[in-house]
């Protein structure tokens, strides 16, 4: 699924690890995520969009 | 850094598979100093201990950690299900098969065991003496 992880992360200065370790889950994880490779669960999406500080569907697009 | 609670976290212990492998060598010792073969068994306990020690010590894998436990985030344990559900298909479909085979080769195998097992009947009955040879008849 497209979404904005990498451009909010490359945004706010953070490494994948440090992303990673944010969320409580692997940078495997977070490199799949921005590589469209794994959707992410919900918590998982509300997680990424509330540590950005934007709405889930500002972060995810299931339209692409 | 501030932590998100996003419900997943990696809560199983490091040394939780390194103990279990220590445990399934002394097993493998414990089994094989009771069928006499102490020597295989002391081999299994170092194979598994040395496995034991590779699992605690190689951090860097996210395959490793994801086995290990501590690695463990909710992608790894969808890959996880993922695979537990293929392997248990493969299962199915190979005691399926074990099936479908057994049934196929027991139309041929009754007729010769039933051979087999009539001719060693006769020829242990020849063996008896008279009186037991009777006693076989008349049970049988």
């Amino acid at each position: 699924m497209k979404n904005l992880v990498r451009a909010l992360r490359i945004e706010k200065g953070l490494a994948q690890g440090e992303l990673a370790e944010a969320m409580g889950v692997s940078r495997q994880t977070v490199n799949s995520i921005e590589n469209e490779r794994y959707t992410p669960s919900l918590p998982l999406a509300l997680a990424l969009a509330r540590y950005f500080g934007v709405t889930v569907e500002e972060m995810f697009d299931d339209q692409g | 850094m501030t932590r998100v609670n996003c419900g997943w976290r990696g809560s199983g212990s490091r040394w939780l598979m390194p103990a279990g492998c220590v445990l399934l060598g002394c097993v493998v010792l414990l089994a094989g100093w009771l069928g006499g073969q102490l020597v295989t068994g002391l081999i299994g306990l170092v194979v598994m201990a040395a496995f034991g020690l590779f699992i605690a010590l190689a951090g860097r894998s996210e395959t490793i950690r994801g086995l290990r436990g501590d690695g463990r985030d909710e992608r790894f344990a969808q890959i996880d299900l993922r695979a537990t559900g293929a392997t248990g298909m493969v299962l199915i479909v190979a005691v399926i098969v074990a099936f479908l085979v057994e049934i196929a080769r027991a139309r041929r195998q009754p007729v010769h065991l039933a051979r087999r097992a009539g001719r060693d009947r006769l020829r242990g009955r020849r063996r008896l003496p008279p009186l037991a040879r009777l006693s076989t008849v008349e049970s049988g």
